[in-house]
């Protein structure tokens, strides 16, 4: 997933060709891929938990 | 919780010292004692013993914070911080002890009542283990992490879900599915504490001790420049690196670790999401559970 990630911050033309769907990513399961696109467009939400501090 | 320590066999001064800390922790939500009454509510059960087992359930996450700031010393706001270690750690075995005792002494008598106090002390033992590879810090694989948090705080979340439920008429199929999402409650939870103390240039900052966390770890892959850069900083010797934490989270925002983490973080709140959606409860209380993971 790290490769994955790094190598769509390097090229966001391919990231917009997944967004459009001409482009698929291999060992990538669907959901995966939603929440990909999901947080490289921008999404900057952090899940307030707040369970504990360590 | 007062009530709790009152009860209890423990030393006056014992007492007064966790009277102090519990003070200090009501600043913070009870998230852990609300699963707990909430997952036996949900599941049908009923009778005001609950609220001892919650916050027992409370006392034992108060126990894990004091251990994990005597291991790490770097929680400088909390009260057992300036206290004598020999002190802390004694009242800390203290409160494990009444936790365990505690939870034998629960007046529930229903079917499940040894599978309730094993839960307990199985998954106490399982978070043990986790902070224990977590000390060792010696990840190298998103894997390994994964297992880490699973066993650390995982267990954590699982107990005061599990023994909520299972104080209920909680059926087998309802009670698997517990276990599965109740751990990755506790996952998405340290990936979200890991990503906050990472972004927030303080005394607690992972980057200080490279503790390998997500987003550390993804830095010291180096996949791009700037991740070279800030591990070039991060290991320069006799550089005050706290001085430097405001531009080192600058520089981190283009490496990708960030994101990385974030799509971690987001692939297991999926995951429990969908063992969520299978329970076999109705819709407002699938919406409740997922209400402590949004």
């Amino acid at each position: 997933m790290q490769e994955v990630i790094n190598f769509l911050i390097g090229n966001p033309d391919v990231l917009e060709k997944l967004k459009n769907g001409t482009v698929s990513l291999l060992g990538v399961s669907f959901d995966e891929v939603k929440v990909i696109i999901d947080v490289l467009s921008g999404d900057s939400s952090i899940i307030k938990a707040g369970y504990w501090n360590s | 919780m007062h009530k709790l320590i009152e009860d209890s066999l423990l030393h006056d001064q014992i007492k007064e010292k966790i009277r102090e800390f519990i003070s200090y922790k009501e600043a913070f939500r009870y998230t852990f004692g609300e699963l707990t009454i909430t997952h036996f509510r949900i599941f049908g059960g009923k009778g005001d013993y609950i609220y001892r087992l919650a916050a027992c359930v409370e006392l034992l996450v108060l126990c894990g914070d004091i251990i994990d700031d005597l291991q790490d010393q770097d929680n400088t706001t909390a009260p057992w911080y300036n206290e004598p270690r020999a002190i802390v750690l004694n009242i800390a075995i203290g409160l494990l002890s009444l936790c365990n005792k505690s939870i034998v002494d629960l007046s529930f008598t229903g079917e499940n009542r040894y599978e309730l106090i094993n839960t307990f002390q199985e998954y106490c033992l399982h978070s043990i283990n986790g902070q224990h590879e977590d000390i060792l810090n010696d990840f190298s694989t998103e894997e390994d992490y994964i297992r880490m948090a699973r066993l650390k705080s995982g267990a954590l979340t699982s107990i005061a879900c599990l023994i909520g439920s299972l104080c209920a008429p909680i059926s087998n199929y309802n009670l698997t599915l517990v276990k599965k999402y109740s751990e990755q409650i506790g996952v998405i939870a340290q990936i979200n504490n890991d990503l906050q103390d990472l972004l927030t240039p303080t005394e607690k900052n992972d980057l200080l001790h490279l503790s390998m966390t997500l987003p550390i770890m993804y830095l010291m892959k180096k996949h791009n420049e700037a991740s070279e850069e800030v591990i070039a900083i991060l290991k320069k010797k006799n550089v005050n690196i706290q001085n430097q934490l405001p531009q080192i989270i600058q520089m981190i925002e283009r490496t990708g670790a960030v994101e990385y983490t974030k799509v971690v973080q987001k692939i297991h709140k999926i995951e429990a999401f969908s063992y969520i959606d299978q329970l076999d409860v109705n819709e407002d209380s699938k919406n409740l559970i997922k209400s402590y993971i949004i």
